[in-house]
C-alpha cells in the first residue's frame, strides 16, 4: 500500500555463504528527500541498493519500496537505478538505448521518445543522441546511466556513485540538477558516494552504514544539531596561552586544542563561558579570531561515528 | 510492453551484418559444394526428366536435414542463445535490466521468442537461397525449383523443433553457467551427440540390434527421435510419397531412424543390395514431437526459475 515512506528496511540481512554482507539492517526513507547512503568500503551499500532494486535476493528481514515488497514489480516500477560501474549496449546509440529502457519500464514509444530528448538535453547529451555508446567517455556513460534510471520518471532515484567519473565542472552541475528533483518533481534521491562534501551540499537526511548495519540514520540538520549542541569552536592568535588562562574555568566541561588549530570547547552556559573567554583573550593579550558555535560537517559526523564503531 | 521490447532488442542484436553475413556463408558453404559434385553426376546419369525432378529434390531434403536444418541450424542457434543471459550478466546490463519493472521471466521467455523468430527467419531465408543455388547449379528444369519450393515449408516446420530444442536447451545452460565459452562448448557437444548418435548406435548395436529396442536406447537417442519426428515432414516435403527405403535411408542415415544390422549391406556390393534394414517405428513420430515439447518445457523452466533466483550483480 502506497505511504509517505519511500524506502524501509526491518532487519535486512543478505549472507554470501558465510560473508554477512548486510546485517539486519533498518532505514527509513521519507518521500521528497535526498538521502545520502554513507559508508567505508565494504560497509554493504552497494548491497543494500542491489537489494533495494531487486536484483538479489534477501536472506531475511524485509523491506519495502513505497509500501512495495523489494523485487516487486510495483517496487521496480517507482525506481530508477543508476549502479556504480554503468555498463550499456555498446552498439546501440545513446538515444536508441534509452528509448529501450523507456519502453522496458512501460512507456510508450511516442513517449519515451519525447522523454529522451528531454533527457539528453538536461544531461548535456543532446550532440550524442545518435553516437553510438561505445565511444562515451566515463563522465557521459555516468550521465547515460542516469538519464536511463530517469527515463520512465521514476519517484525513486537510486544512485550509486553517480558523481564517480564526473569531471569537476560535470560534478557541480550534476548535483545542482540533482538537488532540484525533489522540489521541481517531487522525486525521493537515494544516493550513496564517497564524497562526503558533495553528499553535504546535497542531502536533507542521511544513512550511515558499517559492517552492514546502520549506525546512524537522521536528518542532516538534526544530526548536526545534536553534535554542536553546547559546542563551541574558538581561535586566537596565542591558542595555548588562552587555553591556559581558561584552564578549570566553571563553565568549561572538556576543552582541546584540534589538529585545525581550533580550540574546541563543550560548555553547558554559554553566557560564562563567553565571559571567561573574553578575560582569557584580554589577560593573555591575544587577538580573538573566531569564536562561535561549532560548525560540523557531514566529515565530522562520519568520523565521529565510525570512530565510535571502531570503539564497540 | 516489456516483453515486446525484450523480443525486439534480441531481434536487433541478432540481425548484425556481420553475423548475419557469417550465418549464410556458414549455412550455404555444404549446400554449394556438394551442388558442384552433384552437377557431375547428375550430367552423366541421364535421367529422365521425372527421375531428375526426383534426384534434386531427394538431395535437397538430404543436405538439408543433415546439414541445413541439422547440424548448422542447431549451431546457429546454439550461438545465439548461449549469450542470452550468461553475456548480459558478464557485461553488466543485466544489473540494469532486472532493475526495470519486468518480470524476470518475461526477460527469459522475450529473449528465447527473439531467438525463436530470428533462427526460423534465417533458416527459412538460407533454405530459399539454397533451392535457388541447386537451380541455377544442377541441370533441372522450372518444375523442379517448384517441387523445392514446395518443400521449404515442411523443412522449416521441422527446423522449428530443432530451434526450440537448442534454444531452450541452451537458454536453461546460459542461466545456470555464466561463462559463454563453456555453454558454447557444452552445447555444442551436446549437438555432435545428438547428431552422430544414430550413426554410434548403428555400429554400437550392430552385433545385437534388439539390445537397442531391449532397452530401450531409442527413447533417449536424439538422433532418432529428431528423425523420427522429420519422417513426417519428409513425407509431406516429398510431396506426401515416401522415398523408396533405400533413398530414405540414405537421407536419414545419421538420423538413426532404421533398426540397426544394415551396416554390411549399405557399404557392401550395390548390384546385389537388398533393403535389409527395417523403418524403425518404435514410437509414433507424434511422441517424439511431444518429447522434444516436454524437453523444451523442462529447459525453459530450469531458465525461468534460475533466472528468478540469479543474484545479479
Amino acid at each position: 500500500m502506497p505511504n509517505e515512506v519511500m524506502i524501509e528496511t526491518r532487519g535486512l540481512t543478505k549472507k554470501f555463504g558465510k560473508l554477512m554482507a548486510v546485517n539486519s539492517l533498518d532505514v527509513k526513507v521519507q518521500k521528497g528527500v535526498i538521502h545520502g547512503f554513507v559508508g567505508p568500503n565494504g560497509a554493504g551499500k552497494s548491497t543494500t541498493i542491489k537489494l533495494l532494486v531487486g536484483a538479489i535476493k534477501r536472506t531475511s528481514g524485509e523491506a519495502f519500496i513505497k509500501g512495495y515488497p523489494i523485487g516487486s514489480v510495483d517496487a521496480r516500477r517507482a525506481i530508477g537505478f543508476s549502479p556504480e560501474r554503468p555498463s550499456f549496449y555498446k552498439d546501440w546509440t545513446a538515444f536508441d538505448y534509452l528509448v529501450h529502457m523507456a519502453a522496458l519500464s512501460g512507456v510508450k514509444t511516442s513517449e519515451a521518445e519525447r522523454r529522451t530528448q528531454e533527457l539528453l538535453q538536461w544531461l548535456d547529451l543532446s550532440d550524442f543522441a545518435n553516437a553510438k555508446v561505445g565511444g562515451f567517455s566515463a563522465g557521459m556513460k555516468q550521465r547515460l546511466s542516469i538519464a536511463q534510471a530517469m527515463s520512465h520518471k521514476p519517484e525513486l532515484l537510486i544512485l550509486d556513485e553517480p558523481t564517480a567519473n564526473l569531471d569537476p565542472d560535470g560534478r557541480m552541475s550534476l548535483l545542482e540538477k540533482l538537488k532540484g528533483l525533489p522540489r521541481e518533481q517531487g522525486v525521493t534521491i537515494f544516493i550513496s558516494s564517497h564524497i562526503l562534501s558533495e553528499l553535504e551540499y546535497l542531502i536533507d537526511s542521511v544513512t550511515l552504514i558499517n559492517k552492514g548495519r546502520t549506525v546512524a540514520e537522521d536528518s542532516i540538520k538534526v544530526m548536526k544539531e545534536e553534535r554542536s549542541l553546547n559546542r563551541y569552536a574558538l581561535n586566537t592568535s596565542n591558542n595555548e596561552a588562552v587555553m591556559k588562562a581558561l584552564q578549570g574555568h566553571a563553565s568549561i566541561r572538556e576543552m582541546n586544542l584540534g589538529n585545525d588549530g581550533v580550540i574546541h570547547i563543550s560548555s553547558p552556559d554559554m553566557a560564562q563561558l563567553q565571559s571567561a573567554v573574553m578575560a582569557a583573550v584580554t589577560k593573555t593579550g591575544s587577538l580573538l579570531k573566531n569564536f562561535g558555535e561549532e560548525q560540523v560537517k557531514l566529515e565530522d559526523i562520519y568520523r565521529s561515528t565510525m570512530d565510535q564503531g571502531k570503539d564497540k | 510492453m516489456g516483453f515486446r521490447d525484450v523480443v525486439r532488442k534480441t531481434l536487433i542484436d541478432l540481425t548484425g551484418w556481420k553475423r548475419t553475413l557469417i550465418l549464410l556463408v556458414l549455412g550455404l558453404f555444404i549446400p554449394v559444394l556438394t551442388s558442384v559434385f552433384w552437377r557431375f553426376s547428375l550430367q552423366n546419369a541421364n535421367l529422365s526428366p521425372d527421375m531428375a525432378k526426383y534426384d534434386v529434390l531427394e538431395r535437397f531434403i538430404g543436405i538439408s536435414f543433415i546439414w541445413t536444418t541439422g547440424l548448422f541450424l542447431a549451431f546457429a542457434v546454439v550461438t545465439s542463445a548461449a549469450g542470452a543471459i550468461s553475456k548480459e550478466s558478464s557485461d553488466g546490463t543485466l544489473l540494469t535490466l532486472v532493475s526495470k519493472p519486468i518480470a524476470r521471466r518475461q526477460i527469459v521467455l522475450g529473449k528465447f521468442t527473439g531467438i525463436v523468430i530470428h533462427s526460423l527467419l534465417m533458416i527459412t531465408v538460407i533454405l530459399l537461397i539454397q533451392a535457388v543455388i541447386l537451380w541455377f547449379l544442377l541441370p533441372v528444369e522450372a518444375p523442379t525449383f517448384g517441387a523445392l519450393l514446395l518443400a521449404i515449408p515442411w523443412l522449416t516446420l521441422y527446423s522449428l523443433l530443432v530451434i526450440l530444442v537448442f534454444a531452450s536447451i541452451s537458454l536453461a545452460l546460459s542461466s545456470l553457467i555464466d561463462n559463454q565459452v563453456v555453454i558454447t562448448v557444452l552445447a555444442c557437444g551436446l549437438i555432435f551427440f545428438t547428431f552422430i548418435f544414430g550413426s554410434i548406435s548403428n555400429m554400437m548395436f550392430m552385433m545385437k540390434p534388439q539390445a537397442y529396442e531391449d532397452n530401450y536406447v531409442y527413447m533417449i537417442d536424439g538422433s532418432y527421435q529428431f528423425g523420427n519426428a522429420f519422417a513426417p515432414a519428409l513425407e509431406q516435403a516429398l510431396g506426401g510419397e515416401m522415398l523408396p527405403p533405400r533413398e530414405l535411408e540414405e537421407i536419414t542415415y545419421f538420423a538413426g531412424i532404421f533398426k540397426g544390422g544394415r551396416m554390411g549391406d549399405v557399404y557392401g556390393d550395390s548390384s546385389e543390395y537388398q533393403y535389409p534394414g527395417e523403418l524403425a517405428n518404435y514410437v509414433p513420430p507424434a511422441v517424439s514431437a511431444a518429447l522434444f515439447m516436454v524437453l523444451v518445457a523442462g529447459c525453459l523452466t530450469v531458465a525461468v526459475v534460475m533466472t528468478e533466483r540469479k543474484d545479479v550483480g
